[in-house]
């Protein structure tokens, strides 16, 4: 299996290559991926628990009685 | 009373030159060795397009994204704004597979104090992406690294690659 490719551009020189990523390049960029897979994960998660969150408090507001206006003049 | 002729100051700095010019290509575009003699970097990143995958463009500052800090306003329904903090000049809307083929995103980030040691070099990135209407973005931050800029690297955070965009950068002073 070959490498992704890249480009990269000399501006000294204006050289442009175009090759595969080295190994070492190769576990680097697999390490960002990972750890951008996991930021995303963790903001998913948050919104998530923030949705979760809001969705306890309309139900208390309804509970109480509140019109849907009133609601959102509270939570807005 | 006398009229005073209020003399003209003399402009002893100013201009922007054009570095070079990068066609995107890959799953990352570099820009590297970085021209030193000037003040602060434009960076314009027109039309960037890639092969699959709804994506988020990214520029990363001498390889390093975790590096830079900034806080900005993002449009993420039509005029609907929410504010965010983030690492890395990257957003938190992503750019819509569906909407590349009529794609006229583009991006402007400025870097000053790129070629100094300053602890923390102020930057700002703002545009626009196009997703059926459009979606405008406005961060402001700082890269916290005492190295100086000698390159620039542009790919999409998931590693999509790119099938054209153009990557320009100017130099100030």
């Amino acid at each position: 299996m070959t490498n992704p490719m890249i480009r990269i551009h000399n501006q000294e020189t204006d050289e442009v290559i175009d090759r595969e990523m080295t190994a070492e390049e190769l576990a680097y960029w697999e390490a960002d991926k990972a750890a951008q897979a996991a930021r995303q994960e963790a903001e998913a998660q948050k919104a998530a628990e923030e949705a979760e969150r809001l969705s306890a408090k309309l139900a208390i507001y309804a509970k109480l009685g509140l019109t849907e206006e009133e609601i959102n003049t509270l939570i807005s | 009373m006398a009229l005073v002729q209020i003399p003209t100051p003399t402009v002893e700095t100013g201009g922007m030159t054009l570095l070079s010019t990068t066609t995107l290509s890959g799953t990352a575009t570099t820009v590297s060795n970085i021209n030193q003699t000037f003040l602060r970097l434009l960076i314009v990143l027109e039309s960037p397009m890639w092969n699959t995958g709804t994506d988020k463009i990214r520029i990363d500052l001498n390889n390093v994204n975790s590096a830079i800090f900034t806080a900005g306003v993002e449009e993420t329904s039509s005029n609907t704004f929410q504010a965010v903090g983030l690492n890395g000049f990257t957003l938190t809307v992503n750019n819509g597979f569906a909407d590349r083929s009529n794609n006229g995103s583009s991006y402007c980030a400025i870097i000053d104090q790129y070629a100094t040691s300053a602890a923390s070099k102020p930057v700002q990135w703002f545009g626009a992406l196009v997703i059926g209407d459009q979606r405008s973005f406005n961060h402001a931050g700082g890269f916290l690294s005492s190295s100086a800029i000698t390159s620039v690297v542009v790919r999409t955070e998931n590693g999509y690659s790119f099938t054209s965009g153009t990557l320009k950068i100017y130099g100030v002073k």
